[in-house]
C-alpha cells in the first residue's frame, strides 16, 4: 500500500468515525428516555411545518424515526458496511433539517433545537446560523463518503465487489487469443496449450512454469 | 439498483423501528391531550389555540377555578371592539395567578437561564424541559405536593415552555395544573412580587 492510498484510508475512517459519533450521540440524547423524545416531538412542532392537530401522527412518527434513522445510519458507517446508502439517507435528511432551520431564521422563530436532546455543543438551543453551519459540516463528510465510498477499511471493502488486479485479468485475456490460434496448430505452427495460456508479451518458448503459486493478496 | 435497494431496507427499518417505539412511549400533544390520556377531567370544547371566537361568559364569583372550568378572568373584557379569543380552561390570568400566590401555591418558571435575567416571581421554583430529560427535575419536583395546584408561566405570547413543563406534570400525576399565560412581564408589569434569580 503505498503512502498516497494510507493516507485515503485515514481520511475515510476518520470521517467515518467523526459521523457515526455524532450521529450516535445524537440519536442516543433523542432516545434515552420518554422525555427526551417527547421535547424532540415539541421542537418539531415548534419548527410550524407541521400542524399539530392535522399532522400529529406524523409528528410523533417523527419524532422516533429520525433518531432511529441516525442510530441505524452511525452503525452502518462504523462498520462501513452500506456506507454509501447510509451516507445518503442521513445526507437526505441534513437537506430536510438545513431547509426546515432555513424557513425558522427566515420567519424569525424562537425555536429550541433538540438536536441533541438537552446537550448543546458547539451551538446554543436556539435554531439559528450556527445549526446551519453544523449541519452544512456533517453534509459534507456524508457527501464525501456517497462519493469515495467505505474505504479499504471497511465491510464493503472487505466483502464487497473487489478491483480485478493483472493477475486475474491474464487468462481472460489470453481466452481468444488460445481460441483464436488454435487452427494454428493444424498449419504447423507452434503448438498452444489451451489449459496454460500464455500473455501476449510473452514469447511462446519460455513459457511460465506452471507450478508457480498466486501472488498473495494484503490489501 | 443495489443502492436503492439497500436505502429502502434503512428507511423502511427506522420506520418500523419508530412506529413500534412511538407505541411504548406515547407522545402528548398539548396540555388537553395529556389531561385526556391521564384520564381526568377533559377540557371543554374547543381547546384549539386558533382565533375562534366564542362569546365570553358573563359573571364573575371570585371562587377559584376548579380544573376543566373556564376561568372568567382570564376572558378578555367584552365591548373593545376586537373578538375575544377562547383560551383553554387551564389558563388563568394574572390576578388569579397573584390569588394563588397569596395562599402559598407552588409556582414554576420555565423560562431558560437567558430568559430569566429580569428576575422572577417571588418564591417561584425553576424547571425546564431539559430539567425532565437529565433527571435533574426530581429535585424540584419533591418539594410540590401533588394534590396542590401548580402555576408555571414562561415569558408569555408565543412561549411555549409553560405548556411543555405542564405537560410533564400531568404526566407525573400533578392534580391541578395551570398557567399564567399572560407571563412574567404580565407579572412584572401588575407590580406583583419579584425577585432576582438566584432567589427562587
Amino acid at each position: 500500500m503505498t503512502t498516497g492510498q494510507r493516507i485515503d484510508v485515514a481520511i475515510t475512517v476518520f470521517v467515518r468515525l467523526f459521523l457515526a459519533g455524532v450521529f450516535g450521540f445524537a440519536a442516543f440524547m433523542k432516545l434515552r428516555n420518554e422525555d427526551a423524545a417527547q421535547a424532540f416531538a415539541e421542537s418539531i412542532q415548534a419548527f410550524q411545518v407541521l400542524d399539530k392537530f392535522d399532522h400529529h401522527h406524523v409528528v410523533v412518527v417523527s419524532a422516533f424515526a429520525v433518531p432511529w434513522l441516525e442510530a441505524i445510519c452511525a452503525v452502518l458507517i462504523l462498520l462501513g458496511l452500506w456506507t454509501r446508502a447510509a451516507a445518503f439517507a442521513m445526507l437526505s435528511a441534513l437537506g430536510v433539517f438545513m431547509y426546515a432551520i432555513y424557513t425558522v431564521i427566515a420567519r424569525e422563530l424562537n425555536v429550541q433545537c433538540g438536536c441533541f436532546g438537552d446537550f448543546n455543543f458547539p451551538c446554543s438551543d436556539t435554531v439559528g446560523m450556527c445549526q446551519m453551519y453544523r449541519n452544512g459540516v456533517l453534509a459534507a463528510g456524508c457527501l464525501f463518503l456517497v462519493v469515495r465510498g467505505g474505504g479499504r477499511a471497511s465491510l464493503d471493502g472487505l466483502f464487497g465487489p473487489r478491483k480485478p488486479k493483472d493477475e486475474d485479468l491474464a487468462p481472460k485475456q489470453a481466452a481468444p487469443r488460445a481460441a483464436v490460434a488454435a487452427p494454428a496448430k493444424d498449419e504447423g505452427s507452434i503448438p498452444l496449450d489451451p489449459a496454460r495460456p500464455t500473455p501476449l508479451s510473452s514469447p511462446p518458448s519460455e513459457p511460465k512454469p506452471a507450478d508457480t503459486p498466486p501472488k498473495p493478496r494484503w490489501d | 439498483m443495489r443502492f436503492v435497494g439497500r436505502l429502502a431496507i434503512i428507511l423502511i427499518v427506522a420506520v418500523g423501528a419508530a412506529v413500534a417505539h412511538s407505541m411504548q412511549w406515547p407522545i402528548t400533544r398539548d396540555v388537553a391531550d395529556a389531561l385526556q390520556r391521564r384520564g381526568g377531567v377533559a377540557p371543554s370544547e374547543p381547546t384549539r389555540l386558533t382565533p375562534e371566537v366564542v362569546e365570553p361568559e358573563a359573571g364573575t364569583d371570585g371562587d377559584a377555578p376548579e380544573p376543566g372550568v373556564s376561568d372568567p378572568a382570564s376572558a378578555p373584557d367584552p365591548g373593545q371592539g376586537e373578538e375575544p379569543e377562547e383560551l383553554p380552561d387551564y389558563y388563568i390570568s394574572i390576578e388569579r395567578a397573584y390569588e394563588y400566590w397569596e395562599e402559598g401555591m407552588a409556582f414554576i418558571d420555565a423560562r431558560t437561564d437567558g430568559e430569566r435575567t429580569d428576575g422572577t416571581v417571588e418564591g417561584a421554583f425553576h424547571l425546564e424541559t431539559r430539567d425532565f430529560i437529565s433527571g435533574t427535575s426530581a429535585q424540584v419536583l419533591g418539594q410540590i405536593d401533588l394534590a396542590f395546584p401548580v402555576i408555571i408561566f414562561c415569558g408569555g405570547g408565543d412561549c411555549d415552555a409553560s405548556e411543555n413543563v405542564a405537560q410533564r406534570l400531568i404526566g407525573r400525576g400533578y392534580a391541578e395544573v395551570y398557567i399564567m399565560h399572560e407571563g412574567y412581564g404580565a407579572w412584572q408589569a401588575a407590580g406583583h412580587p419579584t425577585e432576582p434569580v438566584g432567589g427562587g
